[in-house]
């Protein structure tokens, strides 16, 4: 089927795409004389315009549109988790210990926060209501800005199960730390593990399960604790230690029955002074080896 | 950081993916606090 294209008229050939130079005037031709559009008919303007006006063939010369037939295999749609996911947020009510130091009228703080993991990225934030008349620093929003577990990935969701054993099991506790959900005093480990998932948990656990206070039989173990400096983790091998010595040596047993009678405020039932050392193992074990000196 | 409890929408979430959450955990007090 020819079409006539371009302001000239020129004939483009059945098979050949409407495109310029595919059109070609028609030789045979006489009449170039140009159509009459614009006209006034009872002084009213109207217009003749040829390609508005209806075609002069039948309707069943004109071809139907082709339409290319529907694939049979059904793809299930998937969207994106920014799709998915959009404005989707996890709200958990938590809290965190943090310690005083400043102040001799307490020890540690509870704080109450909310933790908003966002599922369309993975990331989260952790918000601190306001509390009035609390007088804490930046009691609005504690750290506003989305937390990831490095630089570029965010933490998964998965890291909070440890989340869901807190919730599920009161008594089993934390997974990583073996710590009683209740009872964790420990707020910086179990917030790291947190973030960083249970992997930080499971190699950093807390041997020391209810935070309490020391008893008599840990004074040894303290005092190399202190003596050596080992970060404020309770380490098993120097209690493991400390429990050998304190078994077999009258040393440790001595200072103990002194520590025992003497009832000091400082090595009482006062959790202020838990990580306290106890000074008279380190008199005991210095007058000792004065002594062994002297005698030699 | 201790997480305590949860809300409507996402202890529902979670018990859809397969981590169903338990009760709502008691926020301790501090003695100093008043």
């Amino acid at each position: 089927m020819n079409r006539s294209v371009g302001s000239q008229q020129s004939v483009v050939p059945s098979g050949l795409p409407v495109l310029p130079g595919n059109g070609f005037k028609d030789p045979t031709k006489t009449d170039f004389k140009k159509r009459h559009i614009f006209d006034v008919s009872n002084g009213i303007t109207v217009t003749h315009d040829p390609a508005a006006e209806a075609p002069k063939g039948p309707i069943s010369a004109v071809e139907p549109p082709k339409m290319m037939p529907k694939s049979e295999v059904s793809v299930a749609p998937v969207q994106p988790a920014w799709v998915a996911f959009d404005r989707k947020v996890l709200r958990f009510d938590c809290y965190f210990k943090e310690s005083v130091h400043e102040s001799r009228l307490e020890n540690y703080r509870i704080r109450k926060c909310v933790l908003y993991y966002y599922l369309e990225d993975d990331s989260m934030h952790v918000s601190e209501p306001k509390c009035e008349n609390s007088g804490i620093p930046q009691a609005r929003q504690r750290p506003a800005r989305r937390a990831h577990r490095r630089e570029t990935s965010p933490l998964p969701l998965r890291s909070l199960r440890s989340a869901r054993a807190l919730l599920a099991t009161r008594r089993a506790g934390c997974p990583g730390c073996r710590t009683p959900a209740p009872t964790v005093h420990r707020p910086p480990r179990v917030c790291q593990g947190e973030r960083k998932g249970t992997v930080f948990l499971k190699r950093h656990r807390v041997p020391k399960p209810d935070g309490g206070f020391y008893g008599v039989g840990d004074l040894t173990a303290a005092a190399r604790v202190e003596k050596g400096a080992s970060g404020g983790c309770w380490p098993t091998r120097e209690r493991r230690r400390g429990e050998r010595e304190r078994e077999g040596g009258r040393e440790g047993e001595a200072a103990c029955a002194a520590v025992r009678a003497r009832g000091c405020a400082r090595h009482g039932r006062s959790e202020r002074h838990r990580d306290a050392l106890p000074p008279p193992l380190l008199l005991a074990r210095r007058s000792a080896s004065r002594s062994t000196s002297t005698r030699a | 950081m201790m997480i305590t409890d949860a809300d409507g929408f996402t202890r529902a979430f979670m018990e859809k993916i397969g981590n169903p959450l338990g009760g709502a955990l008691p926020t301790p007090q501090d003695p100093y606090t008043k």
